[in-house]
């Protein structure tokens, strides 16, 4: 096997109109700025398309789909097994970047190639299958039609290929459908959908060519040692571990946030059946995990039909589960499995279909979903990825319904993307995170709730330091994203350190609203800058990393502002700032408006565009 | 350049059964062939090619082996998550879960067909936990 030193800096440049490729070479600049990953995904479509940013059609040829991998991959880097899906969404209207798991990534990356960019749209359905020399475009033939899973068997891959594929929802143009890699999801934004109006069923890296290696060995050896030690006793990691992302159903029941009835109620004491401690014991889970992972948060079990499924995650669960009142989580499983299928958002799905049961239930639009009866939620999800009957409009996501129909108030997306399973009432600054992410109603922009209540660094209900917080773990994020590698892994990396682990959590909740920018100073993330360092040989330390990461946040939200996004899009539903009765007794509400304006002082946003100035952004080095 | 039979093959088809991905043809007491497109770089048909006849990809030959004295991983049960990952990696499905009856905690990977090992390592590579290292065990 060759060995790659560092990272190969190319990118398989595919144009799907006229079936021809190029190698398109990432600068060196572009790589200390940008890290590569999400960041230099972004930064590839910005320097393609700035000049027509709100012309580009998502679902149209001009809109490109980069899948971009990061430096760490396949170099044994923690949770490293990971690539970003980056495009226009079809849901949004604005930049989307979705993460997976899958193999695909490994496989793209040891074929020598650091991401493929595809281009244009085939005239019929294709499959593209790509080698370290090659590209071959075939007919896709009988795998259009095929579910997820089916076609990636129908592919006939060896042991060193890895593929990237859509299921009936992306052929069809659900604009919430995902892109599947072995049993991992790009999830979020409709990334299926633009793949489907590429005419491209999958896309097949043949691996194992290259082997990627740290230039300097000791360095990444040193950096490795620190970040297994942390990432193997840090307690929250230990509960992913042994309960999976559902470890968070409980503190969903003690501290408010679950989502109950379309996140009316956000308590219901049936919850309790749908917790991960009972699910593990109930389908004797085991590991089922992203490649390279040391978190294992992914798990299946054994389910009462004889069948191993993949248990739904947090998000899943709660929308599919307390979100619609079922408690039921062998039907959860099913319909998971179903959705995987078909490949669509399972978040997008649920908080679509939970607007649809409210809707119905106050009478302004008719349908066939309702709170009490979920005999019908298989063949609705097979419905809505074939885009039949009531299928067909639910296929649009809440915002568009919403628009349609009235009920605003209650359709929980922010920019047209549905939020995740965790009421923002119970942590206000991860509403605060909500409604600013670049993506849409994403948990992960900045997950500010891990602070607030699962780790309980800070109070949740207090306006204070919350700004400098999102932007902070923004920046962070947008950085892990880009290296790539799982962003649980922040969690123990930067709590485990001497001072944010030994210090009483009195002291945190106080010094970390209080004087939030010293609070930040005192965690450490040197382990991701060393990482980079001794892989790519290029320079780089905390607040360079930093500093990236802001430079990539403010990019995508500069092509946001560029494809149209306004300050009335950095807001929450209704449903979180003025619906004080729920039923769980604390009455609070999210103050957004005031929270967003402090975002802006934080980020030095122009509130008249919602978006950087363009001295911050020259300043960042970013060509305008 | 990737791993190639040369003319010293007497066709004797040893390297064929060896081969776990299929990637190795030819008749019998004809010149095999490798397919690169399919071969992952074990190196098991030249550790049992009695004629020495398979060359690596930097165009060394490949010494014979007894099979016994192969190097397959070795799995420390106390370092292992059960995360599942290097049987999935396992090329040559010689490792597997230790019993799925197990508590989670309590369960383990381990080579459960070791003649089925090509010493490729890639569970080494996948094994995020230094749970497993390759040796020659007696």
């Amino acid at each position: 096997m060759k060995e790659i030193q560092g990272t190969s800096n190319k990118y398989l440049d595919i144009n799907l109109t006229d079936k021809t490729w190029s190698v398109y070479t990432v600068s060196m600049d572009d790589l200390k700025n940008y890290i590569g990953g999400k960041g230099i995904g972004l930064k590839i479509y910005y320097d393609r398309l700035k000049d027509r940013m709100k012309e580009v059609n998502p679902m149209g040829p001009e809109n490109l789909l980069v899948f971009a991998n990061g430096v760490f991959l396949t170099t044994g880097a923690p949770c490293s097994g990971r690539f970003e899906v980056i495009t226009k969404s079809p849901l949004t209207g604005f930049m989307v970047g979705s993460s997976c798991g899958g193999p695909f990534g490994e496989a793209c990356k040891t074929a020598g190639w650091d991401g493929v960019i595809i281009s244009g749209k085939a005239d019929k359905p294709t499959v593209i299958r790509f080698d370290d020399e090659n590209v071959i475009f075939e007919d896709a033939g009988n795998l259009w039609g095929m579910n997820t899973h089916t076609t990636q068997k129908e592919l006939h891959m060896g042991p060193r290929e890895g593929a990237a594929v859509i299921g009936p929802a992306g052929e069809n143009g659900v604009l919430y459908a995902n892109v599947c890699s072995g049993h991992r999801f790009a999830g979020r934004g409709g990334v299926g959908a633009v793949m489907g109006a590429k005419n491209l069923k999958a896309v097949v890296a043949k691996g194992k060519q290259y082997r990627c290696v740290p230039i300097n060995r000791e360095k990444f050896d040193k950096a490795m040692k620190k970040a297994k030690k942390h990432l193997l006793r840090n307690e929250m990691i230990k509960g992913f571990r042994d309960y999976g992302t559902n470890a968070n159903v409980r503190k969903g029941i003690d501290y408010g946030y679950s989502p109950v009835h379309n996140f009316r109620d956000r308590y219901n004491p049936k919850t309790e059946a749908t917790t991960g401690e009972v699910m593990a014991q109930k389908y004797q889970t085991r590991h089922s995990t992203c490649r390279y992972c040391t978190v294992l948060c992914g798990h299946k079990g054994h389910y009462p039909d004889g069948v191993i499924r993949q248990i739904p995650e947090y998000e899943t669960n709660g929308v599919f589960g307390s979100n619609i009142e079922n408690y039921d989580t062998d039907k959860i499983g099913v319909w998971n499995d179903i959705m995987n299928d078909m490949g669509m958002d399972t978040i997008s799905a649920g908080v679509t279909i939970s607007w649809a049961m409210e809707a119905g239930e106050r009478g302004i639009r008719k349908t066939e979903l309702s709170f009490e009866n979920h005999d019908n939620i298989s063949q609705v999800l097979e419905d809505i990825a074939y885009k039949r009957g009531e299928g067909a409009e639910l296929a649009l996501g809440s915002k568009r319904l919403s628009e349609k129909y009235g009920g605003r108030d209650y359709a929980i997306h922010v920019k047209g993307l549905e939020m995740a399973a965790y009421d923002p009432r119970a942590s206000w600054g991860h509403g605060l995170g909500y409604a600013v992410t670049n993506k849409g109603g994403c948990h992960l922009g900045s997950y500010v709730i891990s602070l607030e209540v699962l780790l309980g660094f800070m109070p949740a209900k207090i306006t204070l330091g919350k700004a400098s917080w999102v932007v902070f773990m923004e920046d962070i994020f947008s950085g892990l994203n880009s290296l790539q590698t799982c962003l649980f892994t922040s969690m123990a990396l930067m709590t485990e350190p001497v001072i944010p682990k030994y210090m009483p959590l009195l002291v945190l909740n106080v010094s970390t609203v209080m004087n939030p920018k010293l609070a930040q100073m005192l965690m450490n993330w040197s382990v991701y800058s060393d990482l980079f360092s001794a892989i790519t040989g290029v320079k780089m330390n905390q607040w360079q990393f930093l500093r990236a990461g802001q430079r990539i946040t403010k990019l995508e939200r500069y092509m946001d502002v560029l494809m149209g996004m306004k300050p009335s899009d950095d807001t929450l539903p209704n449903r979180f700032v003025k619906e004080t009765e729920t039923k769980f007794p604390d009455k609070s509400v999210v103050p957004i408006e005031k929270m967003v304006k402090s975002y802006y002082r934080a980020r030095k946003y122009d509130p008249a565009t919602a978006g950087p100035r363009i001295k911050d952004l020259q300043k960042l080095g970013i060509p305008v | 350049m990737s791993f190639r039979i040369i003319e010293k093959c007497v066709g004797c088809t040893v390297c064929t059964k060896a081969c776990p991905v299929g990637a190795i043809t030819g008749e019998k007491k004809q010149l095999h062939v490798i397919d690169a497109s399919l071969c992952i770089e074990c190196g098991a048909c030249g550790r049992v090619c009695p004629s020495l006849a398979v060359l690596d990809d930097k165009g060394v030959e490949i010494a014979k082996v007894k099979k016994s004295e192969w190097p397959r991983p070795v799995i420390v049960s106390e370092n292992c998550y059960a995360c599942e990952n290097c049987v999935l990696a396992c090329p040559a499905d010689a490792l597997a879960m230790a019993d799925e009856t197990l508590p989670l905690h309590k369960n383990r990977a381990i080579l459960a067909f070791p003649d089925k090992c090509v010493s490729c390592a890639w569970c080494v590579t996948q094994c995020m936990f230094d749970a497993i290292s390759m040796e020659v065990r007696p």
